[in-house]
């Protein structure tokens, strides 16, 4: 197989990511190495949000629903002893029942009603974690125990690092499945265009209520693992700001892929943070303002560039050898198509 | 008419911009960060720029023979988002500055320039908290944790301990005392911390007060202040009132200021509200009607000219609260010379971070008299601690916790001043003593039997010679 | 409860309802016309009690100069984010223009605790003296945000009964047909902008006096202002109005029995509110995009 369809086998450049993901904690320091593992979070909270987009539904309590899923694992380590991993499906489930109950109501009023509703119940959740002394109140929870395999205690960042990367590809897994389902399908109707779907037989607001209680479910898994690393839980870490940047996230990374451009887009933010850890006080405008120009010349963002004007260059540059027969990307322009891990 | 459309669009965007860097611009940014010729670097100018020169210093050092110039990196996680931070950093600057003009610290048999390194942390932000005493540990390999605001200590310790890094910090829990710490020393304490609000209260009740209602904003320190302002004042002997809390981010005080005219205190004292918040709440209160004795939390000369704007000088007279400003009190001749240095350096005097630093003199002490920067040898000799250190407001000193069974001196008990406002201006009334610091938190807590206990086995403390108020036949 | 305290609870309700009502009016205006969900409406109605300060306190000008500075300022302002961001954002479609006021509207935040995060910004009470009516002390300040807003809320009615008013109302409903009658879009919408922006900046000059100018004072004015849309209806304007004073009453009210608790008391009737009448309090709302 020659170079160029070596580039363009989708396979490849997802086994490439694979090999520099497992290999990273061997390149990089550890000090480097947290970088990563808050970006792994923020990939998952940016999974959640693009997933939600795909049925029309932005939404602005993603920092909330993170917190209850840490808030949930943490409270149960440190009052019931439970074991870090019992406490994932808990974690799990309490945010998808939840969620149930808040969102039967906003769904179905549409959009608007929906985004403007879940801002408010992040504001309130912040608030009940904050103001009720169960939760620790305002100052977090004291440290938490550390999380333990057997009798193995997972202290170490580079295991702590192994443990996200198996979280993010579970994520990554599940959503890929539920693209290419039945249920991806009707997610992908109603994301089109919401009113044909509906005529066509769709229940929109069953799908749509399905597809944000699994993002809620992923976000609770997201939550149970940063407070392995974090330890300790306070209110103010799930806050309105971390919502916004998550959607700075997805924009960055691009529409395009919905499993890709969020992590991206989060890995680069992220990094970019850090980089600027110096001038913090900027960092927000340099943010915004990136936001602001990548929206307005560049609205597919960095993956849809990659697709749009990289991947033609690579064509070019490397012709396929005629006759071999080579797995191109589904070639899809669709917003909310589904899409494989990495771009072509 | 799309190239019109482009144009008017560029115009546009051209004119924001503008309009932008021409408000930025003017009037000049409050952030500014120290305007001083920097001696020492800090690791907020340029973040790759800072990492390549730690490890060529750290390099130096380590090959350095006796004699030759060795380098103390001290490392403060600050949060520059606050002006307690930003003064702080200025401050630590200022000390290093002193040293390195003068040839540098003689510790031992070296002699060492001083280097702070600043690490900003956000305001009680877990992760960047996180963050920063990793990359000060970790990566810059600092062995001196002094002086920090914002960061959330728990997490700061939890990476200190385990690295034997030298914690000696401020904490608004108990958190970083725990008998479990071998490395971690609350530097600047507030449980030893109660004289400020005995003396008001009783200089309040001199006056006639009866009855008092606290106000502080719905946060962790909040609550604790509530609790510790209320126990103080039942302890002196006035009728605490139901606290009222209020939500951190509020700006439209009305509602909280109609509910606590509505309970009819004969004062009013305000626990951890600050700058805005503190010129709006008070306002607030005139507007609702209420008129009585106000302990106006934190009080600096900019919040107070914005206060008298707001409510009128009359409103203003007499109130009572913390001050952290030496000038005029301090006649001592090193105290002299900080307040001078730093106007020269700095121009525009700000007494922010004038208590917060009270770290530094605490390990400094420690340094000069163990001639040693060994981390173990520091923390034998501060857990072993029997006089006051001179700060920048008065005198500091540590104190065991008997009543968390750490029987080390570990948790500070500092030492400031008592301003009062008189025709518009804030000036100095009386200083807090260490002793009364010690004798009326005990009192305040309850804690005279674990104490006594304590004492009878320890041996009773000494203070550094200051006017006192209370003595230890008070707590019997 | 004493008739003093019902007064003032009451008062203070009105008072911050009234701000309520001109920022979430402005608000609905920019959602229905150019069908954009400004994010940084918190942020100029910030900026708007700034300038009121500064052209007030800083330059020593009458307070009436002042507010018309506000509006003035942000008008402008608002007109030329239309021009040089909105617009070309305006064909991505309405999640990035959302993005893009979010983007645009913490920039702006983040230069202004910047610039002015540590001082506050105190403008000097219009009126010295308490108002004694029967017994009861009012606070004329206050009365005076009220008047103010009352009376910038009967301009704005009028306003909308011009000719170009109409056109906004027109392209709220439908903007295809409002074309087709030759209404010129693109001055409709830089008009909304101008108007919209100027509303919130109207509401921080006038609010400064009483609440002193401070660079966090937007978010939580924003978020109640996303309440009362949502209260009102999506999409109404006189639901808007009515659904403003009943959250800041709801609010003056909730406050003085549950402090901290208020958010949740105000999260709870939001929930059952749209339970049961999800069309908002009068349920009459203009078509919204993307349902």
């Amino acid at each position: 197989m020659g170079i160029g369809n070596l580039v363009r086998s989708k396979r490849f450049w997802l086994g490439l990511v694979l090999v520099l993901a497992v290999a990273l904690p061997f390149l990089i320091g550890a000090y480097r190495l947290q970088i990563f593992i808050f970006a792994i979070t923020y990939s998952m909270l940016a999974l959640a949000f693009r997933l939600t987009l795909n049925v029309g539904l932005p939404r602005f309590d993603v920092a909330a629903w993170w917190g209850v899923g840490a808030y949930t694992t943490a409270m149960l380590m440190l009052k019931a002893n439970m074991s870090f991993w019992l406490t994932l499906p808990i974690a799990v489930v309490m945010s998808v029942v939840l969620g149930y109950v808040v969102f039967s109501v906003s769904i179905r009023r549409g959009m608007m009603v929906f985004m403007m509703f879940g801002m408010v119940f992040a504001l309130a959740i912040q608030q009940v974690l904050g103001t009720v002394k169960f939760f620790g109140g305002w100052g977090g929870t004291p440290a938490l125990p550390p999380v333990t395999i057997g009798s193995h205690v997972l202290n170490n960042k580079m295991w702590i690092y192994y443990v996200g990367l198996a979280f993010l590809l579970f994520n990554v897994v599940v959503y890929y499945l539920l693209f290419n389902s039945r249920i991806g399908r009707a997610w992908n109707a109603i994301g089109s265009g919401l009113r044909l779907a509906s005529s066509l037989g769709v229940d929109v607001v069953g799908y749509r209520l399905a597809n944000v209680l699994v993002s809620n479910a992923f976000l609770a898994l997201a939550g149970s693992f940063s407070v392995m690393y974090q330890a300790m839980v306070l209110p103010t870490t799930y806050g309105f700001q971390r919502s916004i940047y998550v959607m700075m996230y997805v924009v960055l990374g691009g529409f395009l892929s919905p499993l890709a451009g969020p992590i991206i887009g989060a890995v680069l933010l992220t990094s970019l943070s850090e980089a600027m850890r110096a001038v913090q006080q900027y960092e927000p405008i340099v943010t915004g303002i990136l936001t602001v120009l990548i929206i307005m010349f560049i609205p597919q963002g960095l993956t849809g560039l990659l697709h749009g004007r990289v991947r033609p260059l690579f064509l070019r540059l490397w012709p396929a050898k005629a006759g071999v027969q080579v797995k191109g990307p589904a070639g899809s322009t669709q917003v909310s198509g589904p899409d494989e891990k990495a771009g072509g | 008419m799309r190239a019109k459309q482009k144009t008017l669009g560029i115009v546009a965007c051209l004119l924001l911009a503008c309009l932008v860097v021409g408000i930025a611009a003017c009037g000049g940014s409050k952030t500014e960060t120290t305007t001083a010729p920097s001696v020492t670097e800090s690791t907020t100018g340029g973040g790759g720029a800072s990492e390549t020169t730690a490890t060529t210093a750290s390099s130096t050092a380590t090959s350095a023979t006796s004699g030759e110039q060795k380098e103390l990196k001290v490392g403060a996680l600050l949060s520059l988002d606050s002006i307690q931070g930003v003064e702080m950093k200025k401050w630590l600057e200022l000390f290093a500055k002193l040293y390195n003009d003068a040839g540098g610290w003689k510790i031992g048999d070296a002699t060492y320039k001083v280097r702070p390194m600043f690490y900003d942390t956000g305001v009680w932000d877990a992760t960047k908290s996180r963050a920063a005493v990793e990359k000060a540990v970790l990566q810059d390999k600092v062995k001196y944790l002094v002086c920090n605001w914002g960061d959330v200590p728990a997490e700061t310790v939890s990476v200190t301990e385990p690295n034997k890094v030298l914690w000696l910090g401020l904490d608004f829990t108990d958190d970083t005392v725990k008998p479990t710490l071998q490395y971690a020393i609350r530097a600047q304490g507030l449980f030893f911390a109660q004289g400020l609000f005995y003396y008001i209260c009783q200089d309040y009740i001199k006056q006639g007060a009866k009855s008092v209602l606290v106000v502080c904003p719905d946060t962790q320190q909040g609550h604790v202040g509530a609790q510790l302002v209320g126990a103080t004042a039942t302890t002196t002997g006035l009728k605490v009132l139901d606290p009222v809390f209020f939500s951190a981010d509020t700006t439209d005080f009305s509602p909280i200021a109609t509910k606590i005219a509505s309970q009819k205190p004969d004062a009013v004292f305000f626990s951890y509200v600050a700058g805005a918040s503190l010129v709006n709440a008070i306002g607030a209160l005139k507007d609702a009607g209420w008129k009585g004795f106000i302990l106006p939390g934190e009080l600096d000369g900019e919040t107070l000219k914005n206060l008298v704007a707001r409510v009128g000088k009359e409103y203003t007279e007499g109130m009572e609260t913390g001050s952290y400003d030496p000038r005029n009190v301090e006649k001592d001749e090193r105290t002299v010379k900080y307040i001078e240095t730093y106007q020269q350096l700095y121009g525009d005097w700000h007494s922010e971070g004038c208590f917060w630093v009270g770290p530094w003199f605490i390990f400094e002490d420690a340094v000069n008299a163990t001639q040693s920067t060994d981390v173990d040898t520091l923390v034998a000799y501060l857990k072993d601690s029997k006089h006051g250190v001179k700060t920048l407001t008065g005198y500091s000193q540590l104190f065991a916790r008997p009543d968390l069974e750490n029987y080390k001196t570990v948790d500070s008990a500092p030492g400031h001043y008592i301003g009062v406002v008189r025709d518009g201006k804030f000036e100095y009334l009386s200083t807090i003593a260490c002793k009364d610091q010690y004798l009326s938190s005990i009192l305040v807590y309850g804690l005279k039997d674990v104490y006594q206990k304590y004492w009878d086995q320890y041996g009773y403390p000494t203070f550094p010679d200051q006017p006192a108020r209370l003595d230890f036949s008070d707590l019997k | 409860m004493t008739l003093q305290l019902f007064v003032q609870l009451l008062i203070n309700g009105l008072m911050i309802g009234g701000i309520y009502a001109l920022v979430a009016s402005g608000f609905t205006l920019i959602l229905g016309v150019l069908q954009v969900f400004n994010f940084a409406q918190g942020h100029f109605y910030m900026l708007g009690a700034f300038i009121a300060y500064a052209v007030a306190t800083v330059m020593g000008a009458p307070y009436i100069v002042a507010i018309i500075a506000s509006l003035a300022g942000m008008a402008v302002l608002g007109i030329l984010t239309y021009f040089s961001i909105i617009k070309w954002t305006l064909r991505s479609g309405f999640f990035h223009t959302m993005l893009v006021t979010v983007a645009f509207g913490t920039i702006i935040g983040q230069l202004a605790v910047l610039k002015f995060g540590y001082s506050t910004a105190v403008v000097a009470p219009l009126i010295e003296s308490t108002l004694q009516f029967g017994g009861i002390s009012l606070n004329p300040g206050k009365l005076i945000v009220m008047a103010g807003a009352i009376v910038v809320m009967v301009a704005l009615w009028w306003f909308l009964k011009t000719k170009i008013g109409v056109a906004m109302m027109a392209c709220a409903e439908n903007r295809e047909v409002a074309c087709l009658q030759g209404i010129n879009a693109e001055k409709v919408f830089w008009v909304t902008m101008a108007v919209g922006c100027g509303l919130c900046g109207i509401a921080g000059a006038l609010v400064a006096p009483v609440l002193s100018a401070s660079t966090n004072m937007g978010s939580q004015v924003f978020l109640k202002a996303m309440i009362v849309v949502m209260v009102g209806g999506t999409g109404s304007m006189s639901g808007a109005l009515l659904a403003a004073f009943v959250v800041g009453i709801v609010e003056s009210f909730a406050f003085q029995y549950v402090e901290s608790f208020a958010p949740l008391v105000i999260f709870a009737l939001v929930a059952l509110l749209l339970y049961f009448r999800p069309g908002g309090l009068l349920g009459k709302p203009l078509p919204i995009p993307g349902q």
